[in-house]
């Protein structure tokens, strides 16, 4: 799952393919996403793995990496 | 005598050591500690020969570093100059040109652009703060907290204390010289007519390259306040950004009207937000209009608002303190009265009863800028003096009815997205310069009651070519200024005189989103 999310973001939002993203590296509080980005990104997630993601889930905690934003679409898959 | 920003700092480091000057995510530092890193910060800088008043870039986020950068380089007697790490590399790279910097302070978070910012040509000397050997010299935050922490030099009020970069019309960003006496100025006006004192607790959403930031980074550290800043993840998330309200106890907000909508959505999405705290919410950058302010007023009763308005040339210089229970929603908020040591013209008149017809605001106040970084010798095109007085003209339109300013748009074509400042000559040039055989506008529309900008343009390239257009774009201008979308059109709108029909381009753009 941690490969699949990183190849939309590094092709699809980022629009660098190139980059190698670490499955812990920080995606939100440095320059590497910006918020329209997240948007995107998080409504992408909804659609692809089928789940329904509330705004209270929309938390740091959720979507500071890759591996939180596995971990949370496990749970919410559940 | 005035202290200078960093002699109030040691101030107020004297008087509570141990008071929280700074929060960030789960980090905080007292007014000792925050005393003691900058000192270091001066120290390092020092034995890397740091000449006197020489500019320091800070190539941070909103982060608990970012104020010990800022007192760090005032302590060693130079400007700090706020860098946007999220803005193109030629862009960062022309500002540190410009200003000859040769030393920067950042953090590992920042790597991946400062190896984009490293490939410009540049004249850098020390990175400070970067543990990895990037290509010039670096200076790891463990060797900056190993150097002693006693570090004095001599620092007068004129001497400038940072230098903001903006927008330009020509293309070229333009710096703002603030001093310490526009700077001590502004915090003391800004403490004394919101009562800021040592028991508040300050949000500040602003990142340091933008001058609503200055309230929690200059004022704040005066008072002995206590500066929550809203880190660039929270700002991100807006649930997380509605929390910090309840968690902090935070007493005075200060954002752009934008920050207070997501705080609004996510109470409309139906989350527990809880903004009893609150005492003051101050907005400022934009327009904010009332129908979102009652909506939010009702979860926030025993705030007050106030309406916060001046150029960052001049810092703030006016204010209106407003209840939105009593507000009409169908008229804007005025931007108010000016405030202390402030004086102002319209159209180069002194204006003491009513004047329905826009003028220009011209403002001299003891919180304005000493000139333009490298244009001391183009005075006259930013300021007039009068009667003794210099004052800065500020492009904005602005009437005076029942004693109060309003705000009626630029006498140029300056507009503002998101609370920055966007000169639309300057994306103009960028986007002539990708298609040079195209005729093209660019222009701020309304939608979802949300100014964007876009681009019109006669024959108007495919998707492909236009999503290829916007990329290199971002190369050039920073986010703010790129173009939100597209419009094609057969011919662009004009009045006789040549001036952009604006009103037929909303009605275009709104016929091309219902289509």
């Amino acid at each position: 799952m941690i490969k699949k999310l990183a190849d939309y973001l590094v092709e699809e939002i980022l629009q660098e393919s190139d980059l190698v993203l670490e499955p812990d590296e920080d995606l939100l509080s440095t320059g590497l996403v910006d918020s329209m980005g997240i948007v995107r990104y998080i409504a992408w997630i909804s659609e692809e793995f089928d789940i329904e993601i509330p705004t209270e889930d929309m938390i740091i905690d959720n979507f500071i990496n890759l591996e939180a934003i596995s971990r949370y679409i496990t749970s919410r898959q559940a | 005598m005035e202290l200078s920003l960093h002699g109030a700092l040691e101030a107020s480091a004297k008087k509570h050591p141990n008071k929280i000057a700074y929060i960030c995510r789960d980090e905080e530092l007292s007014y000792a500690q925050l005393d003691l890193s900058s000192a270091q910060i001066a120290r390092s800088l020092h034995q890397r020969g740091i000449k006197k008043s020489e500019p320091v870039g800070v190539f941070l986020g909103r982060q608990l570093l970012s104020p010990i950068a800022v007192y760090g380089i005032l302590k060693a007697g130079s400007p700090f100059v706020p860098l946007d790490p999220m803005a193109p590399a030629t862009r960062i790279a022309e500002i540190i040109n410009d200003t000859g910097i040769r030393f920067l302070i950042s953090d590992d978070s920042w790597k991946r652009q400062l190896i984009k910012l490293l490939q410009e040509d540049l004249q850098l000397d020390t990175i400070l703060g970067v543990s990895k050997e990037l290509s010039s010299t670096t200076l790891s935050w463990d060797s900056i907290r190993s150097v002693e922490s006693n570090y004095s030099t001599s620092t007068s009020a004129e001497d400038p204390a940072y230098i903001m970069f903006t927008s330009g019309s020509t293309g070229r960003p333009k710096g703002i010289v603030h001093t310490h006496v526009s700077g001590t100025a502004y915090a003391r006006l800004s403490s004394n007519l919101y009562g800021l004192s040592s028991d508040d607790v300050v949000l500040s959403h602003s990142p340091l390259h933008y001058d609503i930031s200055t309230f929690g980074y200059l004022s704040c550290p005066r008072m002995g306040a206590t500066c929550v800043i809203a880190s660039d993840a929270e700002v991100k998330m807006p649930v997380s950004l509605a929390s910090l309200a309840a968690k902090h106890r935070i007493t005075i907000w200060y954002s752009v009207p934008l920050a207070l909508k997501q705080v609004q959505s996510a109470i409309q999405q139906g989350h527990q937000v809880n903004l009893e705290s609150l005492r003051w919410i101050l907005y400022g950058g934009e327009v904010y209009h009332p129908r979102d302010i009652k909506a939010l007023a009702q979860h926030c009763p025993a705030a007050r608002w106030s309406n916060v308005y001046g150029p960052a040339e001049v810092n703030q210089c006016t204010y209106h303190h407003f209840d939105p229970a009593e507000m009409q929603e169908e008229t804007d908020i005025p931007i108010g009265k000016v405030w202390d040591e402030t004086d102002f013209l319209i159209d180069g008149l002194s204006i003491s009863r009513d004047s329905s017809r826009p003028g220009e605001l011209m403002i001299h106040s003891s919180t304005m800028m000493k000139h333009y970084w490298k244009r001391e010798e183009d005075a006259s095109m930013f300021f007039i003096d009068q009667v003794g007085k210099r004052y800065y003209r500020t492009g904005d339109l602005l009437s005076m009815e029942n004693g109060l300013l309003r705000f009626h748009g630029r006498i140029d074509r300056q507009v503002k997205i998101k609370g920055q400042r966007v000169e639309i000559k300057e994306v103009e040039a960028a986007l002539m310069a990708i298609w040079p055989d195209r005729e093209l506008t660019v222009a701020a529309v309304i939608e979802d009651g949300e100014k964007i900008l876009i681009a019109s343009v006669v024959n108007l390239p495919d998707q492909s070519l236009q999503a290829e257009a916007l990329k290199e774009l971002r190369q050039v201008l920073p986010a703010h200024c790129i173009p939100h979308d597209f419009l094609g059109l057969d011919i662009i709108p004009r009045s006789p005189a040549g001036k952009i029909d604006q009103s037929f381009l909303q009605t275009l753009w709104n016929d091309q989103k219902t289509r």
